[in-house]
């Protein structure tokens, strides 16, 4: 077995094991040199120690079926009401055929925005078709005649005019894929 | 020695006919809301949580509001800062001592904003009027411990007592018992849970969800006078309601302390440990 005699020898103390001692070295000279006493970690007492508490609200939550369950809560927010929870979901009650789930978008006011202006939506969602035959045209003509289309598509150029072109702003950047394919 | 132990067994039993099995149904109604405190226990509790209310750390308002928002402002205007300290000033209560705006000799106070109209709010009359139940900015209001079945003392409702365990019992030849059920026909051999189980829906209609502990019956209770043996199976009723098949037939969901002074002394003496105090 290991001995758990301290050996004291000339250069200082030390002990069958390592001994890990915080903020200490041993000199080069000899006896245990203090490096730095300004974070000294203190044993905590007994009794003094106080937890680590974050601020808690008392919240009331509000489960799908109205039952109401008062808790502590990090958030700040005295109220919360659950429109998906255990009470409503399928999984918890699989013996019962008259739940209702609403969908959990329906409620902020983006939704109550979309409602009042769901007429002026429904144009943007409109696109374009590319009409022409695909099989009479070479790969390349028709891979670019869809890079025009979608940057129409998604830019104000089609504001311009039927022929209008991108000006061209800034340097072109070096695209190293491309560089390589054209080897 | 075991050869003279089952004679004597076998000889006792032959003395008498041999009794009829049936299987008791103790069907509880389990609590749906905490339990009520007693005077002691809510002290006891005020005193923990205000404990924790004081070791709670600053409220990072920096975090949750940001600086020049909307909602900062609303913070800022229900939370006032607290008063500062000057040294010029003498305290007689004591220096408020200020980090994070904040007084660190007492416990932090703070209201939110509602996100609900309150009333006595403007235009709060006209609204409620028009904004349903279904409302999801409605506030929230916490459903009462007494219910309506409380008030007018229905013991029949399943919806009583909801801080506690309730238990059914029905009345038999003017005396509650838990629902006992014998097997009808002797040729056919039905397990003990399954007896109950029909008995049950026989009795109290086929609209109850329950949960069935265990196969295995909880307690034996050897009837002398009847000479029966009483297995009984302990259940819990998840949903659905008891409505009496029988129009004659009393039944009661009654708590431990109800029970002792409906049922026979000798009969609640007998099972009162398989209720809970709860």
């Amino acid at each position: 077995m290991f001995s758990s005699r301290v050996v004291t020898t000339s250069k200082g103390i030390t002990t069958p094991f390592q001994v890990f001692q915080r903020n200490m070295t041993r000199g080069s000279g000899g006896d245990a040199v203090s490096l730095s006493n300004r974070r000294v970690m203190r044993k905590i007492k007994m009794g003094k120690a106080r937890p680590a508490i974050f601020y808690q609200f008392d919240t009331l939550v509000e489960l799908s079926d109205g039952s109401v369950v008062k808790r502590r809560s990090q958030a700040p927010k005295d109220e919360i009401r659950m429109i998906s929870d255990q009470r409503n979901s399928t999984l918890w009650n699989p013996n019962r055929s008259d739940i209702v789930t609403i969908d959990p978008n329906s409620t902020g006011k983006v939704h109550k925005f979309k409602q009042r202006f769901a007429f002026f939506e429904g144009n943007e969602e409109q696109s374009q078709i590319p009409n022409e035959s695909a099989d009479a045209q070479p790969d390349q003509e028709k891979i670019e005649q869809q890079q025009k289309a979608s940057k129409a598509n998604d830019d104000f150029l089609d504001l311009l005019g039927q022929n209008a072109e991108e000006v061209q702003k800034g340097g072109k950047l070096f695209n190293k894929k491309e560089s390589r394919n054209r080897k | 020695m075991v050869g003279v132990l089952r004679r004597s067994i076998v000889r006792a039993y032959s003395s008498q006919t041999s009794p009829i099995i049936s299987s008791s149904l103790l069907l509880s109604r389990n609590p749906i809301i905490t339990a009520d405190l007693n005077p002691f226990e809510a002290q006891y509790y005020k005193y923990q949580s205000e404990l924790w209310r004081r070791l709670m750390w600053t409220f990072p308002k920096w975090f949750y509001f940001r600086e020049g928002t909307l909602a900062e402002q609303r913070f800022r205007q229900l939370n006032k800062d607290p008063v500062s300290y000057n040294p010029d000033i003498e305290y007689p209560q004591g220096k408020p001592e200020i980090r994070h705006r904040r007084d660190r000799r007492f416990k932090q106070v703070i209201n939110l904003p509602k996100t609900y109209k309150q009333v006595g709010e403007e235009g709060h009359e006209e609204e409620s009027l028009t904004k349903s139940h279904d409302d999801l900015a409605r506030q929230i209001i916490p459903n009462s411990r007494v219910t309506k079945a409380d008030e007018s003392n229905d013991l029949t409702s399943l919806e009583r007592k909801l801080s506690r365990t309730l238990y059914l019992v029905i009345n038999q030849n003017n005396n509650w018992v838990l629902p006992n059920f014998v097997e009808s026909s002797t040729e056919e051999i039905k397990a003990l849970h399954t007896l109950a189980e029909d008995g049950l829906y026989k009795i109290g209609g086929e609209k109850i969800n329950y949960f069935n502990v265990s196969n295995t019956p909880c307690h034996l209770r050897i009837n002398e006078v009847e000479n029966k043996k009483e297995f009984i199976i302990k259940s819990h009723i998840l949903s659905g309601e008891f409505i009496p098949q029988d129009e004659s037939l009393q039944y009661l969901w009654l708590t431990k302390e109800e029970l002792k002074g409906k049922l026979d002394p000798q009969y609640y003496y007998e099972i009162s440990h398989l209720f809970s105090d709860v």
